[in-house]
């Protein structure tokens, strides 16, 4: 996600750069929405903050928000869909019932408003029953209260502890025999740790001028 | 590769061409007394060696101590690993801070050479990179509508710009607009993002 966040801007801009007649104002407000979307999640990987790149994120959230309307056609859900599916399967049904005999000017003249009115339909009902109301939209809100109260996000995040199940468990369950793995996995990963730790202890304790016994550290 | 007429025949640049633009280089870079000699019939002669890669120390954003290893690979006209040819775009300092709008002197480039050139005369080693340097569109201003410069192919024809390689900052991300524009990426990092936005 974060790397599709790197060019999406870039290529949403090449994508819409020559728009059609119709499509110009949505080229316009969609990469605008997308900047400030991405600016804001560029901003949440700060490693450290200070008010005005907090208040930054906040401009950069209020700016999306204001802009987002633009993709609320791709945020309909599945019970408009339907609706609005039936909706067009009965006014195509009252179309088909009021036959009269007109002129084939008038009869495709009619048949022009027939079709638009059909696609409007979904314009309308669609704005009125779309929304972004979900949490993981909501919780973006939050973000400048959390950094406040406890600091930067990234120290937060996931990808840690799924790092770590790769190298703790996988990696550990592919060297090890498979008798009483839990045993093993826990006792080799301490050891592992501790070694390390120990080696970074000597290495500064060293840097600081200590004597650095190469052949403690040459492992 | 021997000197400079070889690195010519490899790349496919005329001998005229390299010469001028390592006494270009030479002038504008280095001191009078460490200068490249400007003779036609010695600087041909001095003695190149052809690099693939460069390794560039990027310090990460708000570290102190922690960098980041960008490898640009140039392989000029030959394959890279058994695909086409492969040459990076890299960002250079090109000029003051004051300069290019909102890249603040940098500019984007294609790494077209990578060479070591070696002075026998004054036992001196340059590392050189011959880089097609682009230009910014609107004085470097960012588009209303996304916010990102744009960039194009400089009008003067110039194949590439003889570059000292301390002056390379890192890769440059750009995405193809149109025909010889680019869009600059100041989305591809935190530091570009931070110093372009």
């Amino acid at each position: 996600m974060r790397n599709l966040g790197r060019c999406l801007l870039g290529v949403l801009a090449v994508a819409l750069r020559q728009p059609d007649r119709q499509q110009v104002i949505p080229s316009k407000h969609a990469p605008d929405c997308v900047r400030a979307l991405v600016d804001f999640t560029m901003m949440a990987q700060y490693r450290s903050h200070t008010p005005e790149t907090i208040a930054y994120r906040e401009e950069y959230l209020d700016w999306f928000h204001r802009m987002k309307d633009i993709f609320l056609e791709f945020r309909v859900p599945k019970r408009t869909r339907a609706k609005v599916d039936k909706e067009q399967k009965e006014l195509q049904y009252q179309q088909a019932q009021s036959k009269m005999r007109v002129a084939p000017s008038k009869w495709r003249r009619r048949l022009q408003d027939n079709r638009d009115e059909k696609n409007e339909l979904p314009m309308h009902m669609i704005p009125r029953e779309s929304h972004f109301n979900f949490h993981k939209m909501h919780l973006l809100s939050h973000f400048s209260d959390h950094i406040r109260q406890f600091g930067n996000i990234p120290i937060y995040s996931t990808e840690f502890g799924e790092l770590a199940y790769t190298e703790q468990i996988k990696d550990g369950c592919r060297r090890f025999n498979m008798n009483d793995v839990e045993r093993q996995l826990i006792h080799s990963y301490g050891r592992q740790h501790a070694i390390r730790l120990r080696l970074l202890n000597l290495s500064s304790f060293s840097r600081r001028g200590g004597n650095r016994g190469d052949d403690v550290l040459g492992y | 590769m021997s000197d400079v007429l070889d690195f010519c025949k490899v790349f496919g640049i005329s001998l005229d061409r390299i010469c001028w633009e390592l006494i270009r280089y030479s002038r504008h870079n280095l001191p009078t007394e460490r200068r490249l000699t400007e003779e036609l019939a010695i600087l041909p002669l001095l003695a190149v060696e052809l690099l693939t890669q460069l390794e560039i120390l990027v310090l990460v954003f708000q570290e102190t101590d922690v960098y980041d290893i960008h490898r640009a690979r140039c392989t000029g006209t030959h394959g890279f690993r058994n695909q086409e040819s492969r040459n990076d775009w890299l960002w250079v300092q090109a000029g003051s801070e004051a300069m290019y709008g909102a890249l603040r002197g940098g500019l984007p480039g294609k790494l077209v050479a990578l060479f070591k050139i070696s002075d026998c005369r004054q036992d001196t080693v340059r590392r050189l990179a011959g880089v097609q340097m682009l230009r910014p569109v609107n004085s470097g201003r960012p588009s209303d509508i996304h916010s990102l410069v744009t960039v194009q192919l400089r009008d003067d024809a110039r194949e590439f710009t003889l570059v000292d390689i301390g002056t390379i900052l890192g890769m440059g991300y750009v995405i193809p607009e149109g025909d010889r524009r680019w869009l600059v990426n100041s989305l591809s990092d935190l530091r570009t993002f931070n110093e372009l936005s």
